[in-house]
């Protein structure tokens, strides 16, 4: 059931009027509706691994009460913690990632391991939810937050269903408190939402779904095209990948703010970043605050003796293991190494944390702005090929193939033709309605404008997602991860 | 609460208004298929892929062999995703015969694509999905099987029209476009520029070889055709057609179904029909992409055809 589908509007609407009308007595029955929302959610898509989500909820539930007793056995509760969280990521994400990478290492020295691989079924959300409970009871162990005794809030936190398939990866902290109270319907809150969801679904199905027809067939068959036209694909496939992993978030915030909660914001206009380190700022903040937390500062603080060398070697894991969290596939490894390496320039400029903000209220950028975020994109869109390609050979056959002589000639116009035609005139809009917003909460927060203006834009816009929206039921990237 | 569910019902029941008006406005340029399932129940029908629905036009039959008004022709074949013959495909033929008539004509083309094992089950053909072949306008339709968004049936309408009288001007930038008419004909603009239609060729030649790897030839998909054959033979006559190719695509069916003509003859055979085999010609026509014939061509076949009937209805008289 995917947010931009009948499916999830007819369940969606049910759920709030249950919500608002039936269950708002107080926090207790909000909880048990939204709990029991999320359960139909989570198994609609895939029922056979709900049983697994609730187990991970029950263990994690009592682990957290246990750690917070500080009982001598607390550090082992935390290591249950942490082994069923990591180890159910390893078994169920990576075992055969590393079986197959055992058996070709070993297979390269002639020693035959002949190690064997198993049929497994990811269960939806995994990366998600586990990071989710780690969190929490990484968390309570160092007394950032107190254990919940409430069950149903817990199961909540973990299975909440906007978030719950692609993220965001919201911290205990911020998001159970919200759930202990009882919510009150927020006009301003609701339109807000109302107005991300429109902006989430027309990312989704005009910019991300008319993206991938090109991206498919341009990367599929990319040894037909020209060096300019891969550019084109590679830039294509840049704005997909943003359009339907921020889409989902957007609805996500949207939808969640429709039945009075906040999550956390999950993309802040990152084509417009001025330098690497910026653009990790506001690409997938959930997912990167979340290792800046847990990963990176524990291993800066571990390497800090090292200076510079310390700080690049957590860098460097760090993005590793961001690369790696997306799936099994070397690719991904490379990726996150290759963005690591793009921090080294930055960290011995000492110019890590430095915010090079482009100025508020300016329309147009300086040359050295435009610059620094055409540099910054291109980087960036490189690195998505290897996102994009199935091996690593595959994606510097494209990158070698990209810059090959043809890249100087005019991209050939892939059919149909008219679409591509189409396509390139709302990604026109969708850049410059985003460059206008950039520094407000999403697109299309317009609340600064008369009503009657926000309504044109509004209908403009529904006009837009009517007229060019592809609803071919395509599977949000990020829910595969 | 109130204001908030007032608006957002405003805001649904305009977006609900302007998609019925929308759909009111879908036509032959909505997309291949849509026209097919909007027109009344026919006597007359071609059947069969997408090889027919671009190689086959109806009115010309209708004007040798003299029929009007609602004994014209209709060509109600699709592609060999939607339409291979099943069952599926069998019930929509029945959904879309006039059955109050017994002298009809029925032109079943036959390829070793229409009857090949894969998805049997036919559940992603558009047929499938739909329940209703004649309501105009078909929302039915529409709902389950237009995957844009409804805004774009009245802008195809719009770049179509300026397409149909720049044909020439704007090919370039146009790329290839179809146009659905209302007799079920599916006319193909494209460019016939002979470098163009090679790379097309050469494409569809390649994507064949791919498939020929993974083809089976369908038992059951065979004995739907016998099945077809026997349905419509009970209102009007039959003709077996195997239309024309480009040399290497026939190569590529008779490494794939080497009996194939021998099996389609004895099914006529069986069924007291007549074959109309025209792969003899291939090499007299021209197609756009070497499976598909271009117009010109699909004109002179389809004369062809309906000459040949008309001489063997004179031969009956």
């Amino acid at each position: 059931m995917i947010f931009n589908s009948f499916a999830f509007l007819l369940f969606f609407i049910v759920f709030f009027f249950l919500y608002w009308f039936f269950f708002n007595k107080s926090e207790k029955y909000q909880n048990l509706i939204l709990l029991l929302g999320s359960y139909v959610f989570y198994a609609w898509a895939d029922w056979r691994f709900l049983s697994f989500l609730i187990s991970v909820s029950v263990i994690n539930f009592y682990l957290g009460i246990y750690i917070e007793q500080n009982t001598k056995y607390k550090r082992l509760a935390l290591y249950i913690g942490l082994l069923q969280g990591i180890g159910g990521l390893a078994f169920f994400k990576y075992y055969n990632f590393f079986i197959t990478s055992f058996n070709n290492v070993f297979h390269s020295l002639n020693i035959n391991l002949n190690l064997q691989t198993l049929n497994i079924i990811i269960p939806l959300g995994i990366s998600f939810f586990t990071f989710r409970t780690i969190s929490y009871i990484l968390d309570v162990d160092k007394g950032k937050i107190n254990a919940t005794k409430n069950w149903v809030v817990f199961f909540n936190y973990v299975s909440f269903f906007p978030s719950l398939l692609s993220g965001p990866i919201d911290k205990a902290k911020l998001f159970i408190p919200q759930l202990e109270k009882k919510r009150v319907f927020d006009y301003h809150q609701a339109t807000n939402g109302m107005r991300q969801i429109l902006w989430g679904i027309f990312k989704k199905v005009v910019i991300a779904d008319n993206c991938s027809i090109f991206v498919n067939e341009i990367f599929d068959n990319y040894t037909h095209y020209s060096g300019s036209t891969l550019l084109l694909g590679a830039i294509f496939f840049a704005f997909q990948l943003y359009a339907d992993f921020s889409g989902y978030s957007d609805m996500a915030i949207g939808f969640s703010r429709l039945i009075g909660l906040n999550i956390t914001k999950n993309f802040d206009f990152p084509f417009f970043s001025q330098n690497i380190a910026d653009f990790w700022r506001k690409w997938h903040i959930s997912l990167t605050s979340w290792l800046t937390e847990y990963l990176f500062i524990p291993l800066s603080i571990a390497f800090r003796d090292y200076n510079n060398l310390g700080l690049i070697c957590a860098i460097l894991i760090n993005f590793i293991i961001i690369g790696l969290w997306h799936g099994p596939n070397w690719t991904y490894v490379l990726f996150g190494f290759l963005h690591g390496c793009f921090f080294i320039p930055l960290i011995l400029k000492g110019a890590l944390n430095k915010k090079q903000k482009i100025v508020k209220g300016k329309l147009i950028p300086s040359i050295r702005e435009f610059i620094n975020m055409l540099m910054t994109f291109t980087l960036v869109m490189l690195t998505f090929i290897l996102f994009r390609s199935e091996t690593i050979v595959d994606a510097l056959k494209y990158i070698s193939g990209m810059f090959s002589n043809s890249l100087l000639t005019i991209p050939q116009l892939i059919s149909p033709k008219l679409n591509m035609i189409y396509t390139l005139f709302c990604l026109f809009i969708f850049i410059t309605i985003e460059w206008l917003n950039r520094e407000k909460e999403h697109g299309l927060e317009i609340t600064h404008l008369k009503t009657k203006f926000r309504w044109i834009i509004y209908s403009a816009v529904a006009l837009l997602i009517i007229t060019f929206g592809s609803f071919s039921k395509n599977e949000f990237i990020y829910s595969q991860f | 609460m109130k204001l908030f569910i007032k608006k957002i019902l405003a805001f649904t029941l305009l977006i609900i208004i302007i998609h019925l008006i929308l759909g009111l406005t879908a036509d032959g340029t909505t997309d291949d298929f849509y026209l097919r399932f909007t027109s009344a129940k026919q006597k007359s029908l071609i059947i069969g892929t997408s090889r027919a629905a671009q190689g086959i036009q109806p009115q010309l039959i209708d004007s040798i062999l003299d029929l009007t008004a609602t004994d014209k022709i209709y060509n109600f074949s699709f592609t060999a995703q939607n339409s291979p013959y099943g069952e599926v495909y069998y019930n929509a033929i029945q959904e879309k015969l006039n059955t109050s008539s017994t002298n009809g004509i029925f032109i079943v083309t036959v390829d070793p694509w229409s009857v090949k094992k894969e998805n049997e089950l036919d559940i992603d053909s558009d047929l499938y999905s739909t329940t209703s072949y004649t309501s105009y306008p078909n929302y039915n339709y529409l709902i389950k099987n237009y995957k844009n968004g409804w805004g774009s049936i009245l802008l195809n309408k719009i770049v179509k029209a300026i397409l149909l009288r720049n044909e020439n001007k704007l090919s370039n930038i146009s790329g290839s476009w179809t146009y659905l008419h209302d007799n079920g004909w599916l006319e193909v603009f494209t460019s016939m520029d002979s470098i163009y239609v090679q790379k097309n060729i050469k494409t569809k030649v390649e994507q064949y070889e791919q498939l020929m790897k993974h083809y089976q030839f369908s038992a059951y998909r065979f004995e739907y055709l016998s099945r077809t054959i026997q349905l419509l033979q009970n209102y009007g006559t039959v003709y077996l057609v195997r239309l024309p190719a480009h040399k290497s695509l026939i190569k590529i069916e008779d490494a794939i179904v080497a009996d194939f003509d021998l099996r389609i003859e004895e099914l006529s055979i069986k069924n007291n029909i007549k074959y109309i085999n025209l792969i003899g010609e291939s090499n007299n026509h021209r197609y756009t992409d070497g499976t598909h014939l271009h117009k010109s061509s699909a004109a002179a076949v389809t004369i062809y055809i309906a000459q040949l009937i008309k001489s063997y209805q004179q031969g009956n008289k």
